[in-house]
């Protein structure tokens, strides 16, 4: 019997552990899409199918809010069940598809999500053209106050200021500089020649070229490598202000606008969020190095601006006469987060400021995520001291991403407060760059205008503590003004002028 | 409330085999290893290992005859995993602690002699995930700043699957040093079954636990016992 017994057990436990390994599932294989990679791409380039599943997988491993878009609604396993079906029947149709049918397609796939900085594209292999949409701009364009907010640049009547500066590096600045009234006379002097020689025929039909290819660059794909084509085209023309662009800086255009009211409040415009390429002087040179006098000449107005106003903040506050600070990211789209330190940071303590948690993708998952970390803005360095006086940032429904940051931060700031209207809602960041994907295995899928997916996501969340998740509502003001049109025409800007009166009054 | 309905299906258990001569109960306690298998896909540099845990219990068992008996046990048992990037271990560090409370049920099959004998266990377990935290630290790369944590795991209705089922197995040494008291030392095992998340997505990306350990115990003899 003890003999029996022993055999028994040892029976009992060699079988099962043979048979244990078959009672666990198999995972599915997963493949990566977060760079160019023509093998995993393979099926999408001649499928609409393939397309969509690519998009769906990618978005459902990358995507770092799915728990926020559950709550709001969205069940993106539904999604697969139904929109796989009609991206199959787009491959089964006999005849062409068209960029318009797909866009129509993809924008209903994409209504639903929420982030902000969400950019979808899709390349019809039956056109052979990339097609993109935007459910934050979709989301943003249905807003009363879009059409105002597009594009909006302030403009400050200098003859009530005390002081004002102002500087763009924006390309379409340094394009129009160009001096076509110089080539519109040549031309015409040249016509009005009653026997030109055959040179200057010649370059009397050159500067009428160039008048109407100058005109197409705007709307060309690449408008600094056209307008560059155009200078080395041109160059025996000597038109005045036709010199080569860098195109490296065709990433860093900004308009930035300082001013100070006869009553001493200081006001900073920033159109975009690229300071730090420009203030910066390791960056500068790590960036644009071995550059043009133009570039250079560019970097000393910007640092020109920027330390105007950030020396007079400082000068009036050390001598009790500061009534306010202003900041306008107004129609900004955001940009670079080390800009911040530049802006509200200029003005905070030195130890950072803490805007919300931030949440980062950790897994393949839908729900694999990182601890809350907290999401601390760098702040200025410098000797300087803290600004008490009233703070007020003033943002619209065009305001997005960092400028979002920089409104939250004002609404944190205790002497701060945001004006203006609801903004973007775009909160949640991300690294545009490709080689930056495997930082967190988010952030984009694909590569912009090469694979036949591409996809532009957030890597982290953004959970501000008071609200929670704001992606696609954006941040409320505290006070809403609305941009008065009336007004504008008249010269006058009402949400410029309440922020002031909140400085006037606090 | 868990726990209670836990200790209640134990009671149910054991209180049939209370008026029998031939049943035993006693405390155990171990550590072990738990290996916990998750496929990383393409996040290439993410590396999953175990961690060692605590397990502490009460059993029960009903001695059949010689050589087989039936055993239940109730113990709270931790299923650790770490997560680390081998590309550069100081982005990432994350040490989870799971805790289950389990309650295995198994056929113990006994060897050898009267006062030192060999056994086997085979069954099953059921378990409940009771809590889970992290320690550890992670890096914002917008900040560019590491983040200490140690904190408790909300648990998600949705991914996290809490009950656990799997097989239990162990193979071990008794020693009876008294009339009626004994001590066991035994290699325990128990293989998961259940995925630690629910099938909450489409894509199909199962996670186990594996809890290897050892454990000791010292238990009771009731009736006439024997030396």
């Amino acid at each position: 019997m003890r003999r029996f017994s022993s055999w028994f057990s040892f029976w009992l436990s060699f079988s099962l552990s043979l048979t244990l390994t078959a009672c666990r599932e198999t995972p599915d294989h997963l493949l990566s899409y977060g760079q160019e990679d023509d093998f995993n791409f393979s099926e999408a380039k001649e499928s609409f199918e393939g397309k969509f599943k690519i998009f769906w997988e990618g978005m459902n491993c990358n995507y770092a809010i799915w728990d926020y878009e559950a709550a709001n609604g969205t069940d993106w396993d539904a999604v697969y069940d139904d929109y796989l079906p009609k991206f199959q029947a787009l491959d089964e149709r006999e005849d062409s598809v068209s960029d318009d049918e797909l866009r129509s397609l993809l924008e209903e796939v994409v209504a639903p999500l929420h982030d902000g900085h969400l950019y979808v594209q899709m390349q019809n292999h039956m056109t052979g053209h990339f097609v993109s949409v935007s459910p934050g701009l979709m989301r943003v364009q249905s807003r009363l106050d879009y059409e105002r907010s597009k594009g909006f640049v302030p403009n400050l009547d200098v003859s009530e200021l005390k002081e004002y500066d102002e500087c763009d590096t924006n390309f379409a600045t340094y394009y129009a500089r160009v001096d076509t009234a110089f080539a519109v006379s040549e031309r015409g002097r040249l016509l009005a020649l009653t026997s030109p020689t055959e040179h200057q025929e010649f370059l009397c039909k050159r500067f009428g070229e160039f008048l109407e290819d100058y005109l197409t660059i705007p709307a060309t794909a690449n408008p600094v490598e056209a307008f560059n084509e155009l200078c080395l085209r041109y160059e025996f023309l000597q038109i005045p202000g036709l010199k080569a662009f860098d195109p490296r800086v065709a990433d860093f255009g900004l308009t930035m606008k300082y001013a100070l009211t006869k009553d001493h409040i200081a006001y900073l415009y920033v159109s975009r969020f690229c300071l730090t390429p420009w203030l910066s002087q390791p960056i500068f040179s790590e960036l644009l190095h071995e550059t043009s006098d133009d570039v250079l000449q560019m970097r000393k107005d910007v640092c020109r601006v920027w330390v105007r106003w950030y020396d007079k903040v400082q000068e009036l506050h050390n001598s009790g006469q500061l009534r306010g600070v202003v900041v306008d990211v107004r129609s900004n789209g955001g940009g670079m987060i080390n800009d911040f330190q530049y802006v509200l940071g200029a003005l905070l303590p030195a130890q950072g400021f803490v805007v919300a948690d931030a949440r980062f993708k950790r897994g393949v998952g839908r729900y694999d995520y990182s601890a809350l970390i907290p999401q601390q803005m760098a702040t200025l360095l410098a000797d300087r001291e803290v600004i008490t006086e009233p703070v007020v940032v003033l943002g619209n429904c065009c305001s997005a991403s960092l400028s979002e940051t920089t409104c939250l931060a004002a609404k944190l700031m205790e002497n701060g407060r945001l004006v203006g209207t609801r903004t973007w809602g775009a909160l949640c960041m991300l690294m545009s760059t490709p080689s930056s994907y495997s930082i967190s295995y988010a952030s984009s899928i694909g590569v912009k205008d090469v694979t036949p997916v591409f996809c532009y996501i957030p890597m982290m969340a953004m959970i501000p503590r008071e609200t929670g998740i704001l992606e696609g509502i954006g941040i409320t003001p505290d006070m809403e003004v609305q941009l008065d049109e009336t007004l504008l025409q008249q010269g006058r800007d009402s949400q410029l002028e309440c922020a002031f009166e909140y400085c006037r009054n606090h | 409330m868990k726990v209670n309905c836990f200790v209640f299906v134990l009671v149910l258990v054991l209180w049939p085999l209370a008026g029998h001569a031939q049943w035993r109960l006693g405390a155990t306690g171990g550590y072990g290893y738990n290996d916990y298998s998750i496929d990383t896909h393409y996040m290439i540099d993410y590396r999953y290992t175990g961690v060692w845990g605590k397990t502490l219990g009460v059993m029960g068992q009903y001695d059949v005859n010689d050589w087989l008996g039936v055993r239940a046990e109730l113990n709270m048992t931790e299923k650790n995993h770490r997560l680390r990037r081998s590309r550069d271990q100081r982005t990432m560090d994350y040490k989870v602690y799971n805790s289950y409370l389990q309650l295995p049920l198994m056929a113990s099959l006994g060897f050898g002699g009267r006062r030192v004998r060999g056994f086997c266990n085979v069954g099953v377990y059921g378990g409940y995930w009771l809590y889970s935290r992290m320690r550890g630290f992670d890096v914002n790369v917008f900040s560019g700043r590491t983040y200490f944590f140690k904190q408790r795991i909300d648990f998600n209705d949705e991914r996290d699957q809490r009950w656990d089922f799997g097989l239990a197995g162990g193979l071990g040494v008794e020693w009876r040093f008294a009339r009626h008291w004994g001590a066991q030392v035994e290699g325990r095992c128990y293989y998961s079954t259940t995925s630690t998340q629910k099938d909450y997505q489409r894509i199909n990306d199962p996670r186990y636990n594996t809890f290897i350990g050892v454990q000791a115990a010292v238990c009771y003899f009731f009736g006439k016992g024997k030396k």
